[in-house]
């Protein structure tokens, strides 16, 4: 890379560091958790579009096109489909519950103590793996552009995130998450720019398989039915978006921030699609995750390259960021407060920001043993969705839902999802994240149809 | 038709980048740690 493409990327991190001073420290528990309830709706729109647009939607998703051409568009929308829908109906439910600081402490309040145990468990190693997977993808994005080996960037890169995590909390977080969505969402689209193909469709479609112009790419009705699926349910409600709507204003400042980001990841899915397009147009021997990054190195020039490498920087510390903060207040909220429920504000606020530190040593070990992007994300589904978001779901919205049928569709679900995916390795082609969520529907309706009526308070 | 749809998908990409950019020094000393 150039001296001047280094020059920018410095510019940015900079930007980051003096924004996190800015923003000063978090003396708050409610500043570090919730960011003190108050957050519009434009920051709930960027912070929210910026934590969800990760790796996996960018470099996976051009990679997977690039591979079979548009219907990842068609699979990908899949996610701001599902975020437009829970801003509609879910968000602003969620959003009332105004003394919770994390998602199993609002499964808590609907199901019990015990589904906030489980809840913070989850949720608490779910995060923690995907901040590891992120700093994987962090590694090789600077590994490809600098030859530095990618253990060594995992490590290091790691390290600001933590820095800027511990000290201002979600605040801080999102503020530099807006400032990451504006980087990312204004360079990345420049790779169409400049690959010259922006207003010469005709040129593009001519120099890759027919295959990649067509809705189905090659897939099977089942197999893309399950793929649309997988990505439908697979990230609706994570700790760190529940989080967002959380920190909203009110009610419906977070259900229009939740919509307003739904709908920004359709053109999105759409520029990265193009991009992964682009990439096999003009690379074909170029493949998975390294697509894109092959793609920006061809065609971007000059000083513009250091601008998309900090847009891809946003991409990637954006979403670690939030599930490192995630991870850290299912720790102190979920876990720590639940064993000793007497603790005060001040000891959980330095037990989240020890936490940050912990969680993410724990995933610089994870991002060290972890292969692919989008495969890995797959794994991490299996684990969430088929287990709290049902129930969670159906407790926002009918609020005298009965507190053992929480607990029975979480156990059903993970157990279903786990015999599914490696006991029986997903038989018929249909995903483990199906069957999972099926057994948790199941054991939710056969338990509340079973027992008499516990209205919560 | 899919060259109007690359056009404005990332003019809708860029346009709400600068938004926020916007909105940010704007609103940066209310929304930061008490």
């Amino acid at each position: 890379m150039h001296w001047l493409d280094w020059t920018v990327v410095a510019a940015y991190l900079g930007v980051l560091v003096f924004i996190t001073v800015k923003a000063r420290r978090t003396r708050h528990l409610e500043d570090f958790t919730v960011a003190s309830r108050d957050m519009p709706r434009a920051m709930v729109f960027a912070t929210l579009s910026a934590t969800y647009i990760g790796p996996a939607y960018t470099l996976g998703i051009a990679g997977n096109a690039a591979d079979r051409g548009y219907v990842w568009f068609l699979i990908s929308m899949m996610v701001p489909l599902q975020t437009v829908l829970i801003g509609r109906w879910v968000a602003p439910k969620l959003r009332e519950f105004s003394g919770c600081h994390s998602v199993g402490h609002v499964m808590g309040e609907i199901y019990g103590p015990a589904a906030r145990w489980a809840t913070g468990i989850l949720s608490f190693l779910f995060n923690s793996f995907v901040v590891g997977l992120i700093a994987r993808a962090f590694g090789e994005v600077v590994s490809t552009f600098t030859g530095i080996p990618a253990e060594t960037v995992i490590i290091v890169g790691t390290l600001p995130v933590i820095f800027y995590a511990a000290w201002g909390g979600v605040k801080t977080v999102m503020l530099t998450d807006a400032i990451q969505f504006a980087a990312l969402a204004v360079a990345i689209p420049s790779v169409i720019l400049f690959s010259g193909y922006l207003f010469d469709f005709n040129a593009l479609a001519s120099r890759v398989p027919e295959l990649h112009l067509s809705w189905h790419g090659g897939y099977s009705i089942p197999e893309l039915a399950g793929l649309m699926i997988t990505f439908f349910f697979g990230e609706i409600l994570l700790p760190p978006y529940c989080v967002r709507a959380l920190a909203a204003k009110d009610s419906r400042q977070a259900g229009s921030g939740f919509t307003a980001a739904g709908l920004y990841g359709f053109p999105w899915m759409f520029v990265v699609v193009t991009i992964g397009v682009i990439g096999r147009a003009s690379l074909p021997e170029a493949a998975g995750d390294t697509v894109f990054l092959h793609t920006m190195q061809t065609f971007l020039p000059i000083g513009i390259l250091g601008f998309v490498l900090a847009g891809i920087f946003g991409i990637i510390m954006s979403s670690q960021d939030s599930c490192l903060h995630s991870a850290s207040v299912a720790f102190s909220i979920d876990l720590y407060q639940m064993a000793r429920p007497q603790s005060s504000a001040e000891t959980l606020l330095k037990y989240s920001q020890y936490a940050v530190g912990v969680i993410g040593v724990i995933a610089v070990v994870f991002a060290l043993l972890v292969p692919g992007l989008v495969q890995a994300l797959m794994i991490v589904y299996t684990m969430w969705a088929p287990t709290v978001v049902a129930p969670l779901v159906i407790g926002l919205l009918w609020r005298r839902a009965p507190k053992a049928s929480g607990l029975a569709a979480m156990a059903a679900g993970a157990l279903g999802a786990a015999v599914w995916e490696w006991g029986l390795e997903n038989p018929y082609d249909v995903p483990s994240l199906v069957a999972g969520l099926a057994a948790n529907q199941i054991a939710f309706w056969a338990v509340a149809l079973s027992r008499p009526r516990q209205v919560n308070s | 038709m899919m060259e109007a749809l690359i056009v404005v998908s990332s003019a809708v990409c860029v346009a709400a980048g600068v938004s926020v950019a916007v909105m940010l020094v704007r609103e940066f000393p209310r929304l930061r740690n008490r």
